[in-house]
């Protein structure tokens, strides 16, 4: 990899006339190996680095992206950022960061780990993973097992004298499985896990998925739809993760500003469920931490929902000048804002409490056609699901093909009890949850 | 060319090394413009370049694979002999002579290059655009429009000796708009592209198409819930195509087949849909938004007809699932990737079921008690069960053989296999539809269609219930 030379870029940008000028830079290492039914069968390595500016020219802004640095990137980049600016949105100067403020570090936990593990040690451990998977049920008939190991560092510059950097790096495992029983009938399970810490927490922790991974399959065998009707729903860790993400896109401080939102002017107001709190935890140990957002800005701790109670939206340094305040280090690119890593605050709850707190009702333990299910402008959401009917406070039996269908807003404000096992599920630490009531379409 | 015959010769060789039978390089130099209006002014103007290699190497049913952005000589030799660690064995191939592959005919014929316009005239496109659709109601809250430009350039070298060379040029053109009444909002959207240049939007009626969004979500704002439970369901024609697309294309993905995960894994030459269904996935159509001159492993794309009179009669296969199911059968031109980042892998083009004789009042005709989809947003398959799911964004009641009135968004659950025998009337107005493919080697353009069709019972997920 070429070493960026950052003081190029910017003496390109000043030639162009383009002030300010903001550089982000990523490197990435990737490692990854598949085994399927026992053979390995493919093995994948990949480097990158990409780079990204954006500037301002006469009063508009403009950006560019690229992944071939080379000598006449800096150049290329003032170029196609000026082009673009010409015609480009209308910005300030003021909304780009200015600097003068601390950056707390991430916790980049198997960095050095990852220098020591090697891809024959991958293949090994898949390997070992399959036939683990493989000595506990004699009906699972295809087994796919994939290892990656990642390393990324970041680091942004811009013309007002910030600098900042970061990386992260993890070890992730997915086990899938198909099983038939003797009907012939298929079903299919798969169950992930990962480490920010070494290859051997995530061997301990790919221990403890397996039987769930199986069970994903084996115990849907003849599973059927159940009656139409609503029912009281504990929502798995990964359905309120998928859930969430749209819930939260409301509170972009520019959705916000732009009366898209439904929760303009609901600050300090009940939003959803007492029973909910949540925070932005930038330096969690999770997909996504950092020590600053997309405008270089520090990230910072803050709880956004309390008890229910709207208390901030998430800010970038353009829609913090809107709003006469400072930013609070949500910026996700384009003057938009989300959280960085969101946690909701766990309740005391196991999950055999929720079971009992449910009563009859749903175990909803996955929601699929999120890609289409859901509308993030109304939050109205459509999404075949399946899991476990829960009768007289126990799991009960498997159902599946069914349709879970409500608004969002109805769904985190009627939160009934939250369990404790909060775990990280895709960039956020999540717990599990029971909705008083939703439309479950079936038979 | 980005390497010389030599270069190329000696980095396939290096990945040869160590006993793989098939080596490659895919190199790929992807440029894209995006221009953006929204609150009545310009929201952004971007652009953007992808560039860098992939090799990869098969040995049996193994694959290796690399990619880097790196793309000088030393990086790629470093790579191919990196990968080449992963099989273990003695040289068994030497690559002596590379040759490049002509195009027999030019799929994708430009008459506009996206240079040939100052970014002034195309904003002037958005602009009116959005008038259009604000023009709709005083209800239109906000209308975002966009264009996507993409010129992309790639090579694929192989140890086949073949050399092949493609530029890909899209077009895309998109009108969203947001309306409320106070107390919701809604959404409409329309996204004509295809692999042209800027005569798409010469050639489109981008002013009907702007209203038609804005229209679709004005009138959304007074839709109920849509019912749920099972009932005929009437899928509209061109974008209604996304049923074929997840509930038996992706089943019929050489990936899924060759690892026996798909319920038609072992169907070919059986009855897996009622006689009325021809289906194809054809990467012959001109200018068609998932048309290249070659496939990202060097194939000359096929128009492949996938279901003959209801009989499964071709999987679409790429070279290493056509040769994992081992049973003679050749890549069908559909192997297809993101960027160099990913492992290729079969994938779909452009994929419609073909028309039939019925007319439209026909098909309503027939329903007593249903639904209308005419509208969908996307959906999804798990292809080792054929679960699919998908939404429709604009769908209506059907009461004795007519149209009665919009109902809130819905979604449509099955299986595939359960589906394509309940197909059963098919319309003669078909019709494609553009849209974006995610699996495992990333988004994809592919092309989705159909004619109107008539399924006689589907699984309705609305939120209104069955009272």
């Amino acid at each position: 990899m070429m070493a960026l030379k950052i003081k190029q870029y910017f003496e390109e940008a000043k030639k162009n006339q383009i002030d300010p000028y903001q550089i982000s830079y990523a490197t990435s290492t990737e490692a990854s190996v598949e085994v399927h039914n026992g053979e390995v069968e493919i093995q994948q390595i990949g480097t990158t680095q990409d780079i990204s500016a954006r500037g301002i020219y006469q009063g508009k802004q403009g950006s560019f992206a690229t992944d071939c640095i080379d000598k006449y990137t800096p150049s290329l980049m003032a170029e196609n950022v000026l082009q673009s600016a010409m015609f480009g949105k209308e910005a300030k100067e003021e909304d780009y960061f200015h600097g003068g403020l601390k950056y707390k570090k991430t916790k980049p936990a198997c960095i050095k780990d990852f220098k020591k593990v090697t891809l024959k040690e991958l293949r090994q451990f898949a390997l070992d993973v399959y036939e683990d998977v493989k000595s506990r049920d004699s009906r699972l008939t295809k087994i796919t097992i994939s290892i990656t190991m990642q390393t990324s560092e970041s680091e942004k510059y811009n013309s007002y004298g910030v600098k900042c950097k970061d990386q992260q790096s993890y070890y992730a495992c997915s086990i899938s499985v198909v099983a038939e029983n003797e009907n012939k009938e298929p079903r299919s399970g798969d169950k992930g896990c990962h480490s920010f810490h070494s290859l051997e927490e995530l061997k301990e922790k790919t221990k403890k998925i397996i039987p769930e991974a199986i069970s994903a399959a084996v115990d849907f065998f003849g599973s059927t739809p159940l009656k139409t009707q609503k029912y009281k729903i504990l929502f798995s860790r990964p359905c309120v993760s998928n859930l969430l993400s749209y819930f939260l896109g409301q509170l972009n401080a520019k959705s916000v500003q732009q009366h898209l939102s439904l929760f303009e002017g609901k600050m300090n107001t009940q939003i959803v469920s007492k029973n909910l709190t949540m925070k932005n935890t930038p330096y969690a140990l999770s997909f996504g931490a950092s020590s600053y957002d997309t405008d270089g800005y520090p990230t910072k701790e803050f709880t956004f929902i309390d008890k229910g109670v709207l208390k901030d939206y998430f800010y970038s340094v353009e829609t913090a000048n809107k709003d006469n305040r400072d930013s609070n280090g949500c910026a996700c690119g384009n003057g938009n804002g989300g959280p960085i890593v969101v946690s909701v605050k766990p309740g005391k709850n196991s999950l055999d409490d929720l079971y009992m707190k449910v009563k009859n009702g749903l175990y909803i333990t996955s929601i699929s056609g999120l890609n289409s299910g859901i509308n993030g402008q109304t939050l109205d959401f459509s999404l075949p699901c399946e899991g476990y009917l829960i009768k007289d406070g126990k799991k009960d039996k498997a159902f599946s093909m069914m349709v879970v269908a409500g608004n969002l807003l109805d769904v985190f404000n009627n939160v009934l009890a939250i369990g404790n096992d909060i775990d990280v599920e895709d960039g956020k630490l999540i717990p599990s949850m029971v909705i008083k009531s939703l439309t479950v379409s079936g038979k | 060319m980005k390497f010389s015959k030599a270069n190329a010769l000696e980095i396939l060789n290096v990945g040869l090394a160590s006993g793989a039978d098939y080596a490659e390089i895919y190199y790929q130099d992807n440029r894209t413009h995006s221009y953006s209006r929204r609150f009545k002014k310009v929201y952004s103007v971007s652009s953007g370049r992808t560039c860098g290699v992939g090799i990869r190497l098969i040995k049996g049913n193994k694959q290796v694979y690399g990619y880097t952005s790196d793309l000088s000589k030393k990086s790629l030799l470093d790579l191919a002999s990196e990968l080449s660690f992963g099989f273990e064995g003695e040289r068994i191939l030497t690559i002596t002579s590379l040759k490049e592959k002509k195009v027999k005919k030019a799929m994708n014929p430009i008459k506009i290059p996206h240079s040939a316009w100052a970014v002034d005239k195309k904003l002037s496109y958005l602009e009116e655009a959005e008038k259009e659709a604000f023009s709709v109601s005083d209800k239109i809250q906000e209308v975002f429009t966009g264009l996507f430009e993409e010129d992309e350039h790639v090579e694929i070298y192989n140890s086949d000796g073949v050399i092949a060379l493609d530029d890909r040029v899209r077009t895309r053109l998109t009108v969203g708009a947001v309306a409320t009444d106070g107390k919701q909002f809604q959404e409409g959207f329309a996204g004509p592209g295809l692999s042209k240049g800027l005569e798409l939007l010469e050639e489109i009626d981008f002013k009907k198409i702007a209203k038609e969004a804005a229209s679709s979500a004005v009138e959304l704002l007074s839709a109920p819930e849509g019912p749920s439970g099972e009932m005929p369901v009437v899928l509209g024609n061109q974008f209604g195509g996304v049923l074929f697309h997840e509930a038996c294309g992706h089943p019929l993905e050489g990936s899924a087949i060759c690892r026996n995960e798909s319920p038609f894994s072992t169907k070919l030459g059986e009855k897996i849909a009622s006689d009325v269904v021809n289906a194809y996935d054809d990467g012959t159509i001109e200018n068609g938004w998932g048309s290249e001159n070659f496939d990202d492993e060097g194939n000359t794309p096929t128009k492949n007809q996938l279901i003959k009179d209801g009989v499964l009669v071709s999987y679409m296969l790429d070279r290493y699932t056509a040769r994992r199911i081992d049973k003679g059968l050749k890549a069908t031109g559909a192997c297809r990737r993101e960027s160099y980042r990913y492992l290729p892998t079969t994938r779909m083009t452009n994929t419609y079921i073909g028309g039939g004789s019925s007319t439209v009042e026909e098909i309503f005709a027939h329903v007593k008690n249903g639904i209308y989809c005419k509208g969908f947003t996307g959906g999804q398959v798990d292809p080792s069960t054929d679960q699919f799911i998908f939404t429709s964004d604009v769908a209506y009641l059907i009461k004795d053989g007519k149209l009665d009135h919009i109902i809130k968004p819905v979604s449509l659950i099955g299986y595939g296999y359960e589906i394509l025998p309940r197909i059963e009337m098919v319309g003669n107005d078909c019709m494609r539809a553009p849209g974006v493919c995610g699996a495992s080697s990333g988004s994809c353009f592919v092309e989705v269609g159909q004619p109107t069709l008539l399924i006689s019972k589907m699984l309705v997920g609305g939120s209104g219930g069955n009272e």
